[in-house]
């Protein structure tokens, strides 16, 4: 369990709280690497119990209380570890139809989520819905490009936060689909929706500039990709540069391993995705040298292996 | 107690050279990704605990049968029994509510919400599961003209659950050979179309539809599929679908 207030150690001053405690002061050297997970999910769909024993095709599967004792095991064999979600956490299940989100929210702020972004189906419940159940989460949502200056979201909504992790800084920005023909418009209201490649790539600057970020990720809510040119997460590690890491949603796409894409610099930007419904839980090991040097000139990535394992 | 079984994939980024400086920072070196199936073998209490009161307030409403399925309906494109099930249930009942012949039935592809219903009994959870949307059912009246580029729009999008309409997508993504009850399409003719009102307001790219008057029935297409299954439940018919060639693609 969570509240308000270790969240917001965690985001101002984990770095300090988390190593005065472990480390005998001053004599200790920085450690010379730092591991981190990134556990996410996406598109649960107000998937609140397992699918029920009949289910044709996910027979028993899911569930949050399963989903809250994976975290829970993973958290105490992983170091640090930070827990996104990609958007659409509402609509599918009569929960959202007589509950309205509280449940989901609730489930997610037992789970201790850091960070969500908004996705279409999050507007369902209308402006103030959403509005009152961003303010009922204990973790933030970053989204970037809905303008929401002329909504009763402005002000409740992040363009970026800045997690710290041990000695790790790490950047979340967030974006989101257009809502025009997707969502109906007294849902959404006077959102604006704006460009993500830009508001993203202004978010990255700051994250990667002003803030020094370790590790840049971006929660997306646009789709993994599409036939046409409509902007997916492909497009937008493509065209954009500073992003390591997007956390995909909205197509409800299930990748059998991560994408790696690379953007206009060249450099590796790896997309995954984890289906919908709260079937699966993407997790992702980080582990971080100090160098010597700010830029790798030049690398090449390898396989070495691949295996199943129990845990 | 170690439930999960998951693959995991190891990469590893090798520096080939560095630019050194005297600065030193952090910079990711490996990454791993793995994917864990999520099983109920393990349950959090606490969650469980939280969620059961919600839980045992809806199972009052939602365990309530409705009617048997005879068979597996799955959701697919360009035809589907899932698909052709609820278009056939929305074409009957805006029938019903507006007292009006129907000629053509239309629902978005991405409004059906799970995969398959499996064979069995259905309860008022399933309804909410397809269409968990508070979806209202209405009638537009479109020309011939409109019907046809309709049609045009459903074959870009590979076909959605129609009833009472029949089309080949061409090579070409567009539709040919359209027929309204069994009918080749009359440009000049006008027919009436039930819609969800979300489509009918140029939801899911449709819009062209929004400036087609609607003519409402107050009635939510959810509440349209819980009647229909008691219906039949009721007049002791089954509850089934088949596919008939509604949207193929040319040979």
């Amino acid at each position: 369990m969570r509240n308000r207030r270790t969240f917001i150690k965690e985001m101002l001053a984990g770095a300090l709280v988390a190593h005065t405690a472990g480390f005998p002061a001053l004599v200790q050297a920085a450690p010379a690497s730092e591991l981190l997970t990134i556990l996410h999910t996406n598109d649960v769909h107000s998937r609140i119990e397992p699918f029920p024993e009949d289910d044709k095709k996910y027979p028993g599967m899911g569930g949050a209380a399963p989903r809250a004792a994976l975290i829970e095991k993973l958290r105490r064999h992983k170091e640090q570890v930070l827990l996104l979600d990609a958007g659409d956490i509402f609509q599918g299940t009569p929960y959202f139809n007589f509950f309205h989100g509280d449940v989901e929210i609730d489930v997610m702020n037992q789970m201790g989520y850091n960070a969500a972004t908004i996705g279409n189906h999050d507007f369902d419940g209308g402006m103030d819905n959403l509005a009152r159940q961003i303010g009922r989460a204990n973790f933030p949502f970053v989204n970037c490009n809905y303008d929401f200056s002329n909504t009763m979201l402005a002000g409740k909504v992040h363009p970026y936060v800045v997690i710290k992790k041990g000695r790790l800084k790490i950047g979340i920005t967030g974006c989101g689909v257009e809502l025009e023909g997707l969502v109906p418009e007294p849902l959404y209201g006077k959102t604006k929706y704006l460009s993500p490649v830009e508001c993203v790539q202004q978010q990255v600057d700051i994250l990667r500039g002003k803030h020094q970020c370790h590790l840049v990720i971006c929660l997306s809510h646009l789709g993994y990709q599409y036939d046409s040119a409509k902007v997916s997460d492909k497009v937008l590690a493509q065209q954009t540069h500073g992003i390591d890491v997007i956390i995909g949603g909205h197509t409800h796409t299930f990748l059998e391993q991560p994408f790696i894409a690379k953007n206009n610099k060249g450099k590796e930007v790896l997309i995954n995705q984890v289906g919908w419904a709260g079937l699966q839980l993407g997790v992702l090991d980080y582990k971080f040298e100090k160098k010597s040097g700010k830029k790798i000139a030049n690398y090449q990535t390898v396989i070495v292996d691949k295996k199943s394992i129990a845990i | 107690m170690m439930s999960s079984i998951y693959s995991k994939s190891w990469r590893v980024i090798v520096c080939a050279a560095l630019i050194t400086t005297a600065c030193k920072t952090y910079i990711p070196v490996t990454e791993q990704s793995a994917l864990v199936k999520i099983s109920a073998l393990e349950k959090d209490s606490a969650v469980v605990a939280y969620y059961r009161p919600f839980k045992d307030s809806l199972d009052k409403m939602m365990k309530v049968p409705l009617a048997e399925l005879s068979a597996d309906l799955t959701k697919q494109l360009p035809e589907s029994t899932l698909g052709n099930h609820l278009s056939d249930i929305l074409r009957k009942k805006a029938r019903d509510y507006t007292q009006q012949p129907i000629d053509v039935a239309i629902l978005n592809y991405g409004g059906i919400r799970v995969p398959s219903l499996a064979k069995g009994t259905l309860r008022v959870e399933h309804a909410y599961w397809v269409m968990p949307f508070d979806n209202y059912v209405v009638v537009q009246q479109l020309t011939g003209q409109q019907l046809r580029d309709f049609c045009d729009s459903m074959a870009m999008k590979k076909g959605w659950p129609v009833a009472g309409l029949q089309f080949i997508i061409a090579p070409n993504n567009t539709a040919v050979h359209i027929k309204v009850g069994g009918k080749p399409l009359d440009t000049s003719a006008t027919y009436n179309v039930a819609l969800n009102d979300y489509v009918a307001n140029g939801g899911d790219g449709m819009t062209f539809l929004k400036n087609i008057p609607q003519r409402e029935t107050g009635k939510l297409f959810r509440d349209a599929i819980i009647e229909y299954w008691q219906e039949q439940a009721a007049a002791h018919q089954p509850v089934q679908a088949i596919l008939e060639n509604r949207i193929s693609y040319a040979q």
